[in-house]
């Protein structure tokens, strides 16, 4: 809204032009039946075009209202996304723990407004805070995967660490045989992400997927992470040297949400007893 | 020139437009070429006032004029457009943006401007009058013969009435 007052403020000229014109158009077409005839003609030959390019207007206004309900109500569904999965189990498949661990997590939608690539500590800002109820090692993830994880948190905005941050682990499992590991950045401006703790006895395919593997109280299990490019195994150790694409766009972020662990605090509790 | 409203404008507006009202309302140059000399109002209004300001001040003299001839809009339409690019129009006869001072350096680029602002007036109310594209080369012609006659009979009113004020714009 004020973008459209400011924008209103910086055009007037042109605004008042076109209200000043309007004005004398409808009263010329009032004036003048030939031309009123030939309007009338025309308006009705295009009536069609002309309120699809009303709508198409009317649209363009209110895509950023629309958008914002949308994404809050993905967030409700991805929610009952979890619930609905667990129902449509036979009853012999369901894992009520399994179930509980992952219905415990809430998403929160937010909208990137400033996000760093080029250091080797990269960080975004989002435009939700403590008021949001945004804390502190939240995970953040998009619809291709994750983003990163929350760091400081103000009244309105937080920071985050994106995956392109040295600081930032995030443990890890391979899609094809479910073996663990961690992934984080080695830094100096590399695409890839490094994963280590996987194995030399395993056997590992490129374009594998790398999922989350439910290990940290931060994010869910079977998140996408990124997509295995290079797998080699190290000189004198028992480990391979994984290469990570990640899937998410660091170039283009608009939209994440923030994943809010509800036993978070609890977990962390009884892991310190 | 000094661009805030002086009472010398003041009375070049008024005659100009009291001009319009008795004389030039009421005959056509060879039955169909009709003078306008109040644009000359638009186009020179001191540029003190703001754009915006100088758009509604155009509309409204223009309306009581179109109001006093019994007319249908048309001058009203064209005295808008007329406005609104005057900005433009300066910028293509002066050659420099409109900033502080409303001047021209030579009086060629008087004479540009008069023309161009002219001729965008006639072509507007010809088109809104034939209302037809595919008579769009008729509308261009008459502007023009309309705009050549007007901007003679407009330097002939200067040269008469307020000659030492249109050698200092």
């Amino acid at each position: 809204m004020d973008i459209l007052f400011r924008y209103f403020i910086i055009r007037r000229r042109f605004i008042i032009f076109c209200f000043l014109f309007f004005l004398s158009f409808i009263n010329f077409l009032k004036s003048n039946q030939r031309q009123n005839y030939i309007f009338s003609t025309w308006f009705k030959k295009n009536e069609n075009r002309i309120l699809t390019l009303r709508n198409n207007i009317f649209s363009f206004i209110t895509a950023k209202k629309d958008n914002e309900l949308l994404v809050e109500e993905i967030s409700k569904l991805r929610q009952e996304l979890v619930h609905y999965n667990y129902l449509l189990k036979d009853k012999s498949d369901r894992d009520e723990n399994l179930y509980l661990t992952e219905y415990k997590f809430k998403y929160i939608p937010a909208r990137v407004i400033k996000n760093t690539n080029k250091a080797n500590f990269n960080y975004f800002i989002i435009d939700r805070g403590f008021e949001e109820g945004i804390k502190p090692n939240m995970g953040v993830v998009n619809r291709n995967g994750i983003v990163g994880i929350i760091d400081r948190v103000y009244d309105r905005y937080s920071i985050g660490l994106s995956l392109y941050n040295k600081n930032v682990i995030i443990d890890s499992k391979i899609k094809s045989n479910n073996s663990f590991g961690s992934i984080y950045w080695e830094g100096n401006n590399n695409r890839f992400l490094s994963m280590e703790g996987i194995s030399a006895h395993l056997e590992l395919k490129n374009n594998d997927s790398v999922f989350t593997n439910g290990y940290s109280f931060i994010f869910p299990r079977d998140i996408l992470i990124g997509v295995l490019r290079k797998a080699e195994l190290r000189v004198n150790t028992t480990f391979y040297s994984i290469e990570v694409e990640p899937t998410v766009d660091f170039y283009n972020l608009n939209s994440v949400y923030i994943i809010d662990n509800t036993y978070y605090e609890y977990l962390k509790y009884i892991e310190g007893e | 020139m000094n661009n805030s409203i002086r009472v010398k404008d003041i009375i070049i507006f008024i005659t100009l437009y009291l001009l319009q009202i008795f004389i030039f309302n009421s005959f056509e140059i060879l039955n169909q070429y009709r003078i306008y000399p109040f644009i000359m109002i638009i186009l020179f209004f001191p540029k003190k006032i703001s754009f915006d300001l100088q758009l509604i001040f155009g509309f409204l003299i223009s309306l009581s004029i179109d109001y006093i001839e019994n007319g249908d809009w048309i001058i009203v339409i064209g005295a808008i457009i007329l406005s609104y690019l005057k900005k433009y129009i300066y910028i293509f006869a002066e050659g420099r943006e409109y900033l502080d001072d409303f001047s021209f350096s030579s009086k060629l680029n008087v004479f540009k401007f008069l023309f161009f602002g002219t001729y965008i007036f006639y072509f507007s109310i010809y088109l809104f009058d034939y209302y037809r594209l595919s008579l769009l080369h008729i509308v261009a012609y008459k502007a023009f013969i309309n705009s050549i006659i007007s901007v003679l009979i407009l330097i002939i009113i200067y040269r008469l009435f307020f000659s030492s004020n249109f050698d200092r714009r």
